[in-house]
């Protein structure tokens, strides 16, 4: 996986980001979306301790929720990046949650069907378009502490 | 001291809705980011804890490993309370806890910030409550002249525990004397216990609650251990269910007129719902961050919701 490294953050180089909800998208041969964590939503959450998602087969637009997570620093929905239909959820990190605190970026936590191609365009790819946003993000996150500084 | 005859729950909740009447409050502050399908609190930032240490701590106790320090806004050299206190508040900060590390004699070192708290206070108006350890004399007079808000500290009843866990050389009667030190002063005292501390097991908790009954306190704040990853604690199990929940029931009869209230230090998943339902049949009169579905059974219960938005050790400002 070729990846780029922003401010001490490593992040693959193939997938596309969503600032609003801090999610990545990696799109599979069928233009399934995986979605899962980006390194910020992951730290800025902290511990991981449960996971909760919604069955396959449910409809979700961008901006709503397809689950829950309870970690040390974050409890609340998981907030999809685009929308579409949930088509699998990651069973492995269901039965250990904690799996995401090692590693959210290989982790996915469910994959999307039927994902709009113009909500694709509004999110960010390529290292020049996503590493000035997540520069500013780290900076922003240390200065309202939700990151260590 | 032998571990106490159970309180019935029943018994509990009487004492309980004897002096509070049927109020129950919720708190949501600004600790972590949080929200349930009961309640979405309207500012995350309004309460905010920073650290007078960073991530440094010369205790590097088994349950934290400084794990707890990491989500804290940084006081510093350049930018000192003050001014962080500042600059918070232009984004909408109203309150702080001001926290950190601690020394190796087991107190945060808040002697050098103590006249920023009072600018805090007075200057921005701003509520500030302090971690401070175990307090010293000197302490003591500066966060009182200070005019903080409140202090916590965490009692421990076991010298075992203070010895192995915290890495202290210190004895239960040194945290009794912090608590009589800060009474002296008229201080508001939030003292902590953490329940289960000594790896997973009850040891010196009744102590711990002898000790705080003893002293003039605001509202005793009740924890429960929580294995943090990265620590030497990761592995263990929390502390028995009932256990935890026979302890809420001896708390809320042997401090009847004292607030008591689960605070944030909880372990989550389905031992969170059990928590906080039980915090709820036990008489506890409030819950940092409830679990969901716990507004909707506190009500079943007879309970009347109340919702803050800021840390549940300020019970005084409720009213």
């Amino acid at each position: 996986m070729v990846t780029f490294d922003v401010a001490g953050y490593e992040l693959a180089a193939d997938r596309r980001y969503d600032p609003a909800t801090h999610m990545w998208v990696d799109l599979d041969d069928d233009g399934n979306a995986l979605v899962g964590l980006d390194p910020l939503g992951r730290e800025t959450s902290g511990d991981v301790v449960a996971l909760s998602l919604h069955e396959p087969g449910t409809a979700v637009g961008r901006g709503e929720p397809f689950g829950d997570l309870e970690a040390a620093k974050f409890v609340g929905p998981l907030v999809a990046p685009v929308g579409g239909t949930i088509a699998a959820c990651n069973e492995t990190v269901l039965a250990d949650p904690g799996l995401l605190n090692a590693d959210a970026g290989t982790h996915w936590l469910v994959v999307l069907a039927g994902v709009d191609a113009a909500e694709l365009d509004g999110m960010l790819c390529g290292e020049a378009e996503v590493a000035p946003w997540f520069a500013a993000e780290v900076k922003r996150f240390r200065t309202q502490g939700a990151i260590a500084e | 001291m032998s571990v106490p005859a159970v309180v019935e729950p029943g018994e509990a909740l009487r004492v309980r809705r004897e002096t509070f009447g049927d109020a129950i409050e919720f708190y949501a502050p600004g600790l972590k980011r949080w929200q349930s399908s009961e309640w979405v609190p309207e500012k995350a930032n309004r309460f905010l804890p920073v650290s007078v240490t960073a991530t440094a701590c010369a205790l590097q106790c088994d349950h934290c490993k400084t794990k707890v320090l990491e989500g804290m806004i940084t006081v510093s050299r350049e930018m000192d309370l003050f001014a962080t206190a500042a600059r918070l508040q232009a984004q909408g900060t109203e309150g702080l806890l001001v926290s950190g590390g601690s020394t190796k004699r087991g107190g945060v070192p808040l002697l050098p910030h103590v006249d920023a708290m009072r600018r805090v206070r007075e200057e921005l108006g701003m509520r500030v409550i302090v971690h401070s350890g175990v307090v010293s004399p000197k302490l003591a007079a500066g966060l009182a002249e200070a005019g903080v808000d409140g202090v916590m500290l965490d009692i421990m009843g076991a010298e075992e525990t203070i010895r192995e866990v915290y890495h202290l050389d210190l004895t239960p009667a040194d945290f009794e004397r912090s608590l009589a030190l800060l009474a002296e002063h008229e201080m508001r005292i939030i003292p902590h216990i953490v329940l289960g501390l000594h790896y997973g097991r009850f040891l010196g908790e009744w102590h711990a609650l002898e000790m705080i009954a003893r002293h003039p306190v605001s509202t005793l704040i009740l924890v429960v251990l929580t294995p943090l990853i990265g620590t030497p604690m990761a592995d263990l199990e929390p502390p028995p269910l009932a256990d935890v929940t026979d302890f809420f029931a001896l708390a809320r009869v042997t401090m009847p007129d004292t607030k008591v209230n689960l605070g944030c230090g909880r372990p989550g998943g389905a031992m969170k719902v059990a928590l906080d339902r039980a915090a709820i049949d036990h008489g506890l009169n409030g819950i940092a961050y409830p679990a969901e579905g716990m507004v909707a059974y506190a009500r079943e219960r007879g309970l009347r919701p109340e919702f803050h938005e800021y840390c549940c050790s300020l019970t005084w400002a409720n009213a």
